[in-house]
């Protein structure tokens, strides 16, 4: 498929999809899928249910092309929308969800304790609300200093820890992929991104505050009220 | 998970913390944990099960990865076989447009068929609004026809411009139909009788409320829409109207949703009057 040259608006775009031009969509999927990606992924933390809000977002701008009013809001405003929705709807999904296997099958633990678990792979008791800023300023506003002080944190680190940690989370890189990149022995690699691990979540303990920190910080190595 | 299984079914703290970390930088396994079929997996999950201090590194964990999520860079890498990816599914799943490439294929099943004809003829009391909007199209048409004929361009242009609206509302209707979990609602007037409907897709928020007999005032005063929900009343839109039809055409508002439960309202923005229409989701 050949791309359309940068000069086209997105309205002309869209009235080519509107009349059925795959090229234009591929030329708008080229300029907005970044931007859908990045706010599926800040919301969602998985990249690939963020590919799935690309691809359902993408699919609804096809299907809906008629609905867009440029009077009414800018292409990246609607397709944003649109992606932040999809995407909160599987944080309330997940919220909601049972496992699909049900941990009674596997261990024979107190209710309270299954409970506990399921709550936590379900992603109930994170810390997705003040990160899923939407459309609250304070949630935005406490999004945006999340995000400068992890960003600090990284760029505090050692390079080849900060490189482990971005080529694995933001590159979605496997071990085996960042040691073919970086030239690293394989046991290197899983070596300096569970130190990397260790030590972002040190820096991110101090400096998210004690509350905060205290979802992150790392816990002494042998638990002591639990099972060895 | 893609890590060597033991064959143990059994963890050490240590084994169980190397997992996890293991876990948030492999593509999806935090999101999959739970429903992870494999021995290893089954292995972590008893663990966890039984381990408050690993469960509370799993917390640790996950809350490190939508941290991390959270600082994604501005510019977050594609990954390249995405776009073929999804340009497949338009083609595959897609809306069928007048096609200037490639004609995308939307195959209908069956069930779609039917549920989109049931939804329509729900519509306006026995399947009157798909003909009825289909006479109103027609008939400004004829009109503009004659209308041009007569060489009143003002009002042949009147025409064409009502005629754009109601194809914007049928084919609105039908974008909306077409989506999975539409939710239809009747809307009633005062004396209890179906006066209109409203269509809308819970994962876009996109919404229409239409009527046939409603006009776009009363008294001089414009209708507003209005959802209500937990007792507060939010304005989302107003009545437009082409050829006898009232409608609007939009969005909700970021920050507001319209869940069961919920009621829509049209009426003018006099605090004592009654709602022209009303119906709840």
């Amino acid at each position: 498929m050949s791309r359309v040259a940068p000069k086209h608006s997105d309205a002309e775009l869209m009235a080519r999809v509107v009349a059925g031009d795959e090229e234009a969509l591929g030329a708008l999927y080229d300029r907005h899928a970044p931007a859908i990606q990045r706010v599926a992924f800040r919301l969602l933390g998985d990249r690939g249910l963020a590919e799935d809000v690309v691809q359902e977002t993408i699919l609804a701008l096809w299907n809906r092309a008629e609905l867009f009013d440029a009077r009414v809001a800018s292409l990246p405003a609607w397709l944003l929308t649109i992606a932040r929705n999809r995407a909160l709807d599987r944080l309330r999904a997940r919220a909601r969800r049972p496992n699909a296997m049900a941990l009674s099958a596997v261990v024979a633990g107190s209710t309270d304790e299954q409970g506990a678990l399921e709550r936590l792979l379900a992603g109930g008791d994170l810390l997705g609300s003040a990160v899923a800023a939407d459309a609250d300023p304070a949630a935005a506003l406490d999004a945006t200093w999340l995000r400068a002080v992890v960003r600090d944190a990284l760029a505090g680190m050692p390079q080849a820890e900060r490189q482990a940690i971005w080529l694995a989370y933001y590159e979605d890189l496997s071990q085996s992929e960042i040691a073919a990149r970086l030239g690293w022995p394989l046991g290197t690699v899983k070596t300096r991104t569970r130190r990397a691990l260790a030590r972002l979540r040190g820096i991110l303990a101090t400096s998210l505050g004690p509350d905060l920190g205290a979802q992150v910080g790392v816990l002494a190595e042998e638990g002591s009220d639990g099972p060895p | 998970m893609d890590r060597p299984e033991s064959g143990s079914t059994t963890l050490d703290h240590a084994e169980a913390r190397e997992q996890l970390d293991a876990l948030l930088l492999e593509r999806g396994s935090l999101t999959t944990l739970g429903d992870d079929p494999s021995a290893a997996a089954q292995a972590l999950r008893a663990h966890l099960a039984v381990c408050p201090p690993c469960r509370r590194e799993l917390a640790a964990v996950q809350t490190t990865g939508l941290l991390l999520a959270n600082a994604a860079p501005d510019d977050l890498p594609l990954r390249p076989e995405l776009r073929s990816r999804v340009l497949q599914a338009v083609r595959q799943t897609g809306a069928a447009r007048p096609s200037a490439g490639p004609a995308p294929e939307r195959p209908l099943r069956v069930s779609d068929e039917t549920r989109a004809r049931k939804s329509w003829l729900g519509l306006w009391s026995g399947g009157q609004l798909a003909a009825g909007l289909a006479a109103t199209v027609a008939v400004i048409v004829l009109v503009g026809g004659l209308l041009l004929g007569r060489g009143l361009m003002q009002q042949r242009d009147a025409a064409s411009a009502q005629l754009a609206a109601l194809t914007h509302v049928t084919t609105a209707a039908d974008r909306l139909l077409a989506t999975p979990d539409h939710r239809q609602m009747t809307l009633h007037d005062p004396s209890g009788a179906a006066g209109g409907t409203v269509l809308f897709d819970p994962d876009s928020g996109e919404l229409l409320v239409f009527s046939a007999g409603l006009g776009t005032e009363a008294g001089g005063e414009p209708y507003d829409c209005f959802v209500e929900h937990g007792g507060q009343r939010t304005r989302i839109g107003w009545m437009e109207a082409a050829g006898g039809v009232a409608y609007w055409v939009g969005g909700l508002p970021a920050g507001t949703t319209l869940a069961s439960g919920d009621r829509f309202l049209v009426e003018t923005d006099d605090p004592g009057a009654t709602p022209a229409l009303s119906g709840t989701l």
